[in-house]
């Protein structure tokens, strides 16, 4: 399961980027470190990047420069978060999960007047797989108990969830994103879905 | 009440937290430390563990066992941190000696820098010996160099490096080191990648940017550039692509 991945010198032609803004959007851990990778080639050392994650990131960048200073975007692309406290009417307000997905989350944790950034974003997954029909309400809960348990043990970006099926059997797994799992032929992937990219989606839209 | 220290003579203590140092003679913390305002150090001061202040003026020598935070830092002397080391401002007039990376914006050197880590700046000036065991990625950079200069990588949007010259200050520094090609050697880079690129007595085996100039005395193996090229007849490029 290789990503594509496209070359410095392609990138910077392909987006009209400099190497100027490029090493400055580094530095300012707008592209995180990981993605620069160094590979042998023709020429020497060459150095490339994951083609769909650095285009979909140069092109936040450029669309959101106009608003926010680069250590805005930086806070907004970084792992780290803060000791944000989220209420329950203030969610349901701004529509960040349904009524409805909130509910089946509090039905397994718990109801909370406030919820922290993490419980967020595992009500926040559930509302984006139940909304799109990709999992059903058993493997919802499935995705749900993992997820907290994964946090627990690791900050949120560096997990991957699948959700896969064999002989109509649903399995959950959280795995850590740089790995690469190899599944059985017969195992069907229905879920793969990155935790670092809800995180960056919901602090968009938080911010 | 601020917690000022103050120490004339020779002293060990705990580390711990201080509003303001103040070191004539010797001063051994052992522990991490974190200083509001600033420390001034006139003599000798040794930090067993992380140091994190506001301001660090140096006459003379400091050890950082760990890692060194300090918003503005000001040496004449020597600086030796054997972590990283991060900060707004750093000023060198001696050596400094880095075993992890550094985060400094705003980078100004005259004498001896080096790091075994990456090097981030928004500008490095310098003039002496850079040695940078990872990547040098600032935004502007300026270097007038002896050869014992090496930098791994450099990338950046404007970069210039030029041989130091025999002045009587690189006299200065000849004498510290052997070799008598101390005037003659040349700076030795992996790849060089810059906006704007001119390079002097650079050896590169890759040279890449908008607009190369490649001055005397270099060997560069291939360089690619998008808009203007020029090479000085005095150096050795091997390929030149226009991409």
């Amino acid at each position: 399961m290789e990503k594509e991945m496209i070359s410095k010198k392609e990138l910077l032609e392909l987006t009209g980027i400099s190497y100027g803004q490029l090493y400055r959007w580094k530095r300012k851990n707008l592209i995180p470190e990981e993605w620069f990778v160094k590979r042998s080639s023709f020429t020497g050392q060459e150095t490339f990047f994951p083609k769909e994650k650095i285009l979909a990131r140069i092109e936040k960048i450029i669309g959101m420069k106009e608003d926010l200073s680069l250590a805005d975007l930086a806070e907004v692309f970084s792992p780290d978060v803060s000791q944000i406290r989220f209420s329950r009417i203030g969610i349901l307000e701004r529509n960040i999960v349904s009524e409805y997905t909130l509910n089946f989350y509090e039905e397994i944790n718990g109801w909370a007047e406030e919820y922290d950034f993490q419980s967020l974003l595992n009500a926040f997954v559930l509302h984006k797989l139940l909304s799109s029909g990709d999992v059903n309400l058993e493997e919802a809960r499935s995705i749900c108990k993992l997820l907290k348990e994964a946090f627990e043990k690791s900050s949120e970006t560096s997990w991957t969830i699948y959700v896969t099926r064999k002989l109509g059997v649903a399995s959950v797994f959280a795995i850590e994103t740089n790995s690469k799992p190899l599944f059985e032929e017969s195992v069907k992937i229905t879920v793969k879905l990155e935790l670092s990219s809800c995180v960056e989606e919901l602090k968009i839209i938080l911010s | 009440m601020a917690n000022d220290l103050k120490v004339m003579g020779d002293m060990t203590l705990p580390g711990g937290k201080f509003d303001n140092i103040r070191i004539s003679g010797e001063l051994e913390l052992n522990g991490d430390t974190v200083v509001e305002n600033d420390v001034k150090v006139s003599g000798n001061c040794q930090v067993n563990g992380d140091l994190k202040t506001n301001g660090l003026k140096i006459s003379g020598r400091c050890v950082v066992e760990g890692n060194l935070e300090s918003g503005e830092t000001n040496l004449s002397g020597h600086l030796k941190a054997k972590g990283d080391i991060s900060g707004k401002s750093m000023s060198v007039s001696g050596i400094a000696r880095i075993g992890g990376k550094a985060n400094v914006d705003l980078l100004t050197i005259f004498g001896e820098f080096s790091t075994s880590g990456d090097c981030n700046s928004e500008e490095i000036k310098a003039k002496g010996v850079v040695k940078i065991g990872g990547m040098l990625n600032a935004g502007k950079i300026e270097l007038k160099l002896y050869y014992t200069s090496t930098i791994k990588e450099i990338g950046g949007g404007s970069v210039i490096i030029k041989r130091g010259g025999e002045s009587a200050i690189g006299r200065m520094f000849k004498s510290l080191f052997v070799g008598s090609d101390y005037f003659s050697g040349k700076v030795e880079c992996d790849l060089i990648e810059g906006d704007s690129v001119y390079l002097e007595y650079v050896k590169a085996p890759i040279v890449r940017g908008s607009n190369v100039k490649i001055g005397p005395g270099c060997e560069i193996g291939v360089v690619e550039y998008t808009g203007e090229f020029y090479a000085d007849p005095d150096s050795k490029v091997d390929k030149e692509v226009k991409v």
